[in-house]
């Protein structure tokens, strides 16, 4: 009994996932969150009916670095009271998995299966004829969260499931339906609607029609799928398609029973569009605070910016438009800019939307090469900068566009879409302007800026900081809605309108248009009742709506014309129809834009999947100009995506990519990197390769501490991989990538061994490219970095090039690795090859350079002569170099080589060490000091050896000079030892000890000697002291 | 790391071209040398610049120069002092 009762109180729960997701409870549409992927993780874990792992749950939505099990946790708690009712649990999680369980939950699409794995010829009519009702649209319409790519390609591939059960569905029900072919038609005129391109579809249309007598709609239909297959897939139509139309043969006139239906335009005029009410109705509060704003900002008071909050339709833009239009009545200047939910790839999109306000003379000359950077109709763009002096160009660009008048409103639109680079960017005019006469006033959707975390991230910091007021606008009131409505017509039912649109201003519009127009029935709702507005449209507004609402909201005509194919005179019609008919309204300077985003949606929807797919393909294809147009190349991977384009899709992620790079939008190009990921995924081997690596590659130079690792393993595999394939160049540009994540992140040894590495491909494929690595090996040999791998890539250099590759390079390398080792005949050898190879040309720091290097080589190996020799000539030509320490250190070795001859060299010597010091050259003052310490110890002048040394320690630690830090080090511990200072000996010893244990190529042969021998006499000298006490 | 200031100064107007030579022979001897690029300053004449680092000293500055064939006026080390933001124009 109390068994029964539970079972009777459980609530009758409806979800549907072909269409619109939508969740009814006893029939009545329950309110979902206005997060979209709070959505898409309701309808994810209810399509697939299972549990699922907390993680991957969070990889599939929330592939972002801030705490994505606390946006999960969230989320559960939002779908909990929608799903879960009294006696029964659906949504069960634990801690680490969750799943949805029907429970008596009825779900269209697993309906739609079951009756599908039972076998749809077994199906009654019935059964099949509910089946075929239940797709109200494609799967998860709306709902495709292009910016999570698992979840995207997820929701891809079940709607492409759905799609072919829906057609299977439809066609078992036109087989079973011949005999009765006035019933069949509406489901073969289904087929074709969701699959326009398919010639049987439509010659079962017309073998139905003209089945039931309707001769002349037959033929019309042969007429159109012509034309469908001629000018959208260039082919001709089949024989059939000839045959059907010659058998149709029309009644004479006068027998003509039929009647002809008027034109299709004329035939169902929608209304008066919902004309915009002159004045806003209701918000008073509101405006009051924007009022406030304006006049803060107007007094140079702290100002803090507004931001909009509120339901689709609430009317945010209206109360912006309405702000805007006080600002200017009061003698204010206005820019306006929107983000896109396709834009999220654009750059500054919002940001570059309101620039577009401000006339190009306004932008002062010195301003433009950095403004030139984001807006490349000033001209040439600077080198080298960086954000902070692009933003600070951005904000004085928004002073001049105030100039002289009392305030700046920069009215910013739908954040929910803004992109990272936009985000820091307002976050840093709100700072930036602060106490001057510039406000900023914004609008969002409640719940989708949740899902955008840089969006959320500044203006919770905003609010924070007391800059950014948060406004929720509310729905109208019972009487501000009869107010609206009766501006739309003064005879429609004021309480249903309010009652059904729930004080939703667009929905007041459309629902008391459509009542008055008589065209609506109890359920509709908003997107259905501008669905049905749209499909009443003619044939001249027809042609250009789907090319428009597949662009996105806003639009250049002149694009529409690049891409959809349509001649100028039926552009110019169609267009100015739709904005006659409130579908559009023109933004000035040959732009449209859709009156609000859901009839956008509504005219999108409207399109089948294929036919968008195909659409989105020749946008795609009609914008992308190749890889070096980065600004549209956002926007062809948006379209590409859509069209199923996965190749041209990476491509355009790549060079997307770099677009935001060399704008500093670090965040966006590490967003494109994974998004062109996601659809490299799904390409071939040999295609998919080179492409990945250049995705990864986006991400080398700016990695974010965690993903470092990651790139550089993703990299490495991707290399290897591009290797065995045979794919050299791809495989070579991993290996650059990853030096660069290397050299960012100090990993000198890693960066030479992937040198090393990209020398041996350097036999395989070009030497350019081993010549390159060699420049390279010389400065890590300049640097004493690494020499084990400047070893390395010196063996891969002869056994690619030679055993005397005529590379200036290969032998100033070799030279200082024979140092190093402590080989100094072919050391020497080496170098003065180098110093032969540059003293013809005009290279004289490669000449100084050697020369000082083997000044210093003949020292250490004891020929002061030699040495004193390699100076002079080093001098000489440096005098040529301009400042530096080349020629003050080589005056230092000279005085040095003199030293025991010259009663004069330690003066000079000093003078020139001084000249070194103020030319803050720290690598060879070390070597210096450490030389003459050496010097001053042989003479027995402890004090002087112990300043030098203590100088050269300093200098080469302050470089990274292990070497020297070491000679230094033995230096200071001869010097103790020789004044007993037995704690300074034994902290010396100490780390000298731990620097020997390095190894041999941490250090050169003669830091480590003169470290061994320091050991060695500390040694002796402590044995001497114990042989007395024993 | 201390900040290092290049200077440099021109005969003739610098193009956009050799700037951005200059700039793409450098980016892999600062790199390799760990040099950090901060921001660079180009006279509105365009015979004048001065660029930021941060390195390790000077020589080394000199010495990426020299190895790219970039030439400069003069490179010294020196300590920032900051204001905070620009002061609020007049109307």
């Amino acid at each position: 009994m109390a068994r029964a009762r539970a079972k009777t109180e459980v609530e009758r729960l409806e979800i549907r996932l072909l269409g619109e997701l939508a969740v009814l409870r006893e029939g009545r549409p329950c309110p979902l969150p206005a997060s979209k992927k709070t959505r898409a993780l309701l309808a994810y874990l209810v399509a697939s009916g299972r549990a699922h792992g907390r993680e991957s749950l969070c990889e599939l939505l929330w592939e972002v670095p801030d705490d994505p099990r606390g946006s999960l946790r969230w989320s559960l708690s939002k779908l909990r009271p929608i799903l879960d009712g009294p006696g029964a649990q659906r949504l069960v999680a634990d801690r680490e998995r969750v799943a949805f369980e029907a429970n008596g939950a009825e779900v269209d699409l697993h309906c739609v299966r079951a009756l599908s794995a039972k076998g749809l010829a077994a199906a009654s009519l019935d059964e099949l004829a509910t089946a075929a009702r239940r797709f109200e649209g494609p799967f998860l319409e709306g709902l495709d969260l292009q910016n999570c790519v698992p979840f995207y390609a997820w929701c891809a591939a079940e709607r492409e499931q759905a799609r072919a059960l829906h057609l299977a569905v439809r066609r078992t029900l036109v087989a079973r339906m011949r005999a009765t072919p006035d019933l069949a038609i509406a489901h073969a005129r289904a087929l074709v609607a969701l699959d326009p391109m398919a010639e049987s579809s439509h010659l079962e249309v017309i073998r139905l029609l003209a089945a039931a007598g309707r001769t002349r709609d037959a033929l019309e239909e042969c007429d159109r799928c012509r034309s469908i297959l001629e000018e959208q897939i260039g082919t001709r139509a089949s024989p059939e398609l000839d045959r059907l139309r010659a058998s149709l043969r029309l009644p004479p006139a006068s027998e003509c029973s039929e009647p002809r239906p008027p034109p299709r335009a004329a035939a169902a005029r929608p209304g008066p569009s919902p004309a915009r009410p002159a004045a806003l109705v209701g918000r008073a509060r509101e405006l009051e605070l924007f009022d406030e704003l304006a006049r803060r900002g107007r007094e140079g008071a702290r100002a803090s910016g507004i931001v909009v909050v509120g339901d689709s339709g609430i009317g945010k833009t209206r109360l912006l438009e309405e702000f805007a239009g006080r600002v200017r009545a009061g003698g204010g200047s206005v820019l306006e800019g929107r983000a896109f939910e396709a834009e999220g790839i654009r750059p500054y999109g919002v940001w570059l939307e309101a620039l577009r306000g401000i006339p190009r003379e306004a932008v002062a000359d010195h301003l433009r090469t950095d403004l030139a950077l984001l807006l490349p109709e000033l001209g040439a763009a600077a080198v080298g900068g960086d954000r902070p002096r692009l933003f600070d160009a951005l904000l004085q660009l928004l002073r001049a566009a105030r100039g002289s008048a009392p305030l700046l409103a920069v009215l910013l639109d739908d954040l929910q879409w803004m992109d990272e680079a936009s985000a820091a960017l307002l976050h840093y005019v709100a700072r930036a302007s602060e106490g001057e006469p510039i406000v900023l006033a914004c609008a969002a959707r409640a719940g989708e800026l949740e899902d955008n975390a840089a969006a959320r991230a500044v203006v919770q910091a905003l609010e924070r900081d007391r800059r950014m007021l948060r406004l929720s606008l509310p729905p109208l009131s019972a009487a501000d809605t009869a107010l609206l409505s009766s501006q739309v017509s003064p005879d429609v039912d004021a309480e249903r309108v309010h009652a059904e649109s729930e004080g939703n201003p667009l929905f007041v519009l459309e629902l008391a248009g459509a009542l008055s127009r008589r065209e609506t029935d109890a359920s509709a709702t908003l997107g259905r009742l501008v669905r049905d507005r749209l499909g009443a449209l003619g044939d001249p507004e027809q042609a250009v709506l789907p090319w428009a609402s597949a662009l996105g909201r806003s639009f250049e005509a002149d694009t529409l014309a690049r891409v959809s194919g349509l001649s100028a005179p039926q552009l110019v019609d169609g267009l100015g129809r739709l904005e006659r008919h409130g579908v559009l309204r023109a933004t000035g300077g040959g732009g449209y834009d859709f009156a609000h985003d859901v009839v956008r949606n509504a005219a999108y929807a409207r399109m089948s999947e294929p036919r968008r797919r195909l659409v989105h393909l020749q946008i795609a294809g009609a914008l992308w100009k190749g890889p070096t147009d980065g600004k549209v190349a956002g926007e062809v991977l948006h379209h590409a995506a859509l069209a199923g384009e996965q190749e041209l899709a990476a491509r355009a992620a790549v060079a997307a990519g770099e677009y935001c790079i060399r704008l500093f939008a670090y965040a966006d190009a590490r967003d494109l990197s994974r998004r062109g990921l996601g659809h490299a995924a799904r390409l071939p081997l040999r295609q998919r390769l080179p492409l990945e690596i250049e995705l990864l590659g986006l991400r080398a130079s700016w990695p974010t501490g965690g993903e470092l690792a990651e790139i550089d393993g993703a990299l490495e595999q991707a290399g290897r991989a591009a290797e065995r394939a045979g794919l050299l160049e791809a495989a070579a540009r991993a290996l650059q990538f990853r030096l660069i994540i290397l050299y960012g992140g100090g990993d000198f040894a890693g960066a030479l061994a992937s040198a090393a590495r990209l020398a041996e491909k350097g036999r395989d494929g070009s030497s350019a490219a081993l010549r390159h690595q060699l420049g390279s090996a010389r400065c890590f040999a300049i640097l004493e970095q690494d020499m084990a791998s400047v070893a390395r890539v010196l063996e891969e250099a002869t056994r690619s090039l030679g055993p005397e590759p005529e590379a200036l390079e290969f032998y100033w390398a070799r030279g200082l690795v024979s140092r190093f080792l402590g080989d100094y005949a072919p050391a020497i050898r080496d170098l003065e090859r180098a110093a032969s190879q540059t003293s013809g040309e005009d290279r004289h720091w490669e000449y100084c350079w050697c020369a000082n290097a083997l000044s210093l080589a003949e020292l250490e190996r004891g020929d002061p002569r030699a040495a004193a020799r390699w100076a002079s000539r080093a001098e000489e030509v440096a005098r040529r170099i301009g400042e530096g320490a080349e020629r003050p250190a080589a005056a230092a070795l000279r005085a040095l080589a003199s030293m025991g001859e010259d009663p004069g060299a330690w003066a000079s010597f000093s003078r020139s060490l001084e000249a070194v010091r103020a030319a803050d050259g720290k690598g060879m003052l070390s070597c210096l000091a450490n030389l003459a310490a050496e010097r001053a110890l042989t003479e027995g002048n402890g004090r002087r050896a112990r300043e030098l040394a203590e100088e050269a320690l300093a200098a080469a630690t302050a470089v990274s000079q292990r070497s020297q830090v070491m000679v230094a080090r033995a230096l200071l511990a001869r010097q103790a030892m020789a004044r007993a200072d037995a704690r300074e000996v034994a902290a010396q010893l100490s780390e000298l000890e731990a620097a020997l244990s390095l190894g041999r190529w941490a250090a050169s042969a003669r830091a480590r000697a003169a470290a061994e021998k320091v050991r060695d006499d500390a040694a002796g000298t402590a044995a001497e002291e114990r042989a007395p006490a024993q | 790391m201390p900040y290092l200031i290049v200077q440099y100064s021109f005969d003739t107007p610098l193009s956009d071209e050799a700037l951005r030579a200059a700039f793409d022979a450098l980016k892999p001897c600062l790199e390799v040398r760990g040099i950090r690029r901060l921001r660079s300053w180009l006279a509105d004449d365009r015979r004048r610049m001065i660029c930021e680092y941060q390195a390790t000293d000077a020589q080394t500055v000199r010495e990426a120069y020299l190895s790219a064939g970039v030439g400069y006026a003069q490179i010294w080390p020196g300590q920032l002092f900051e204001f905070g933001p620009p002061a609020h124009p007049g109307p």
